[in-house]
């Protein structure tokens, strides 16, 4: 059966406090930690930090945190713009990059910072993503075609076209959508995800490739694909304002269409 | 412990190559369900169903018996289409799994005979 509670030894604790010095203007944030290298159960530690010397951005906040705090913290980071998608965590129970949640925006005086939902957990804010990244690589992401052109020509594509893609080919895997999708959590050993499932309808709509029947006699399965239950949860999340479910009603059309017509 | 690669487990035994036919009767049993759910909700409310004389009048004409055969078919299949996706989705356990899918086939069947079996009873009998 699908698991509802946490098993004893994954039951949150409360953690340690961590006071910012002399802070008139400070902001609570609430950190889920577990390492692997001890037997304790996960905690939340909570951060006083002092706003007047952080950053505008989450990711701020928690480098500020590592930096001068807490120095075992462990989170992903890298462009800190929005665009490599390694700091995709749950801030405030919505799944986003850290690099681009403003803390302003954020409602009340507490900040509650966890690793993104229902996957195993490295250490801290590190979600395990090699079953997501296997998952991408499945759908064979790169074009195939059986054609070969002119060495001296490149594949070229009409601006209608192009535009097919516009809406798909922003998704940076941070995996926030497909995370925060109920149908990934109870099944995402075998239903490939919103995120994966964009991907794949990235390169169904690419107008250079010539596997599209294969693509689709590939997802067609009741759990690669028709595990979607059209939730939404994964564009309402998108931190770059994509929308999986869009995508993934467009397979589920392409499919019919390969049936039906 | 397994030392089987991480996309070796997500293609595990390979897509089935259906899934559409399930999804569409799902649908197309759904808009069937509006017309005759409403006709049959309608007629009903209409009625006075504390007299089981006056439903059977009711039921007696040709057009209103097919109507709501058509509704207790369509609803049955529908339901056990539905079903089973609950089932899918959290019952993991596979002995149970199957079992919970093969009893809902059974019920689906038993709903079908016996709204066959009354509506006809009521129509010729």
């Amino acid at each position: 059966m699908a698991e509802f509670r946490l098993p004893k030894n994954s039951k949150i604790l409360k953690g340690k406090h961590h006071q910012a010095k002399d802070a008139s203007n400070s902001m609570t944030f609430k950190v889920y930690r577990w390492s692997p290298d001890d037997d304790n159960n996960p905690r939340t530690d909570t951060y006083e930090v002092d706003m007047d010397t952080c950053g505008p951005m989450v990711l701020d906040a928690l480098i500020k945190i590592k930096d001068e705090m807490d120095s075992t913290l462990t989170f992903r980071r890298s462009c800190r713009e929005g665009i490599c998608g390694s700091c995709a965590m749950n801030i405030n129970g919505t799944n986003t990059l850290a690099c681009t949640a403003s803390i302003k925006k954020m409602k009340g005086k507490e900040i509650a910072i966890y690793p993104l939902p229902h996957m195993d957990v490295v250490k801290d804010l590190v979600p395990d993503l090699s079953h997501f990244y296997a998952q991408y690589a499945s759908i064979k992401p790169w074009m195939q075609t059986d054609s070969v052109p002119l060495p001296d020509k490149e594949r070229l594509q009409s601006i209608e076209d192009r535009e097919k893609l516009d809406g798909l080919y922003e998704c940076i895997l941070c995996a926030c959508c497909q995370t925060s999708c109920p149908s990934y959590w109870w099944n995402g050993d075998r239903y490939l995800g919103p995120a994966v499932l964009l991907q794949a309808y990235r390169w169904l709509a690419d107008s250079r490739d010539e596997y599209t029947g294969e693509r689709l006699e590939d997802l067609e399965d009741p759990f690669k694909v028709y595990r979607c239950h059209t939730i939404m949860n994964c564009t309402n999340t998108c931190p770059k304002g994509l929308n999986p479910g869009k995508a993934i009603g467009e397979i589920k059309k392409m499919i019919a269409e390969r049936h039906l017509l | 412990m397994s030392y089987q690669s991480d996309l070796g487990k997500v293609k595990g035994l390979g897509s089935v190559k259906h899934g559409f036919g399930h999804w569409w009767m799902q649908r197309t049993s759904a808009v069937l369900l509006i017309p005759c759910g409403l006709f049959v909700l309608f007629s009903l409310t209409g009625l006075d169903v504390t007299t089981a004389a006056t439903v059977a009048a009711w039921l007696s004409k040709p057009l209103n018996a097919g109507i709501t055969l058509l509704f207790i078919l369509a609803a049955s299949y529908h339901s056990a289409l539905g079903i089973q996706v609950v089932i899918e989705d959290y019952v993991h356990h596979h002995v149970l799994n199957l079992t919970l899918r093969f009893l809902v086939k059974v019920l689906m069947i038993v709903t079908m005979m016996v709204g066959i079996y009354s509506v006809a009873t009521v129509l010729f009998g």
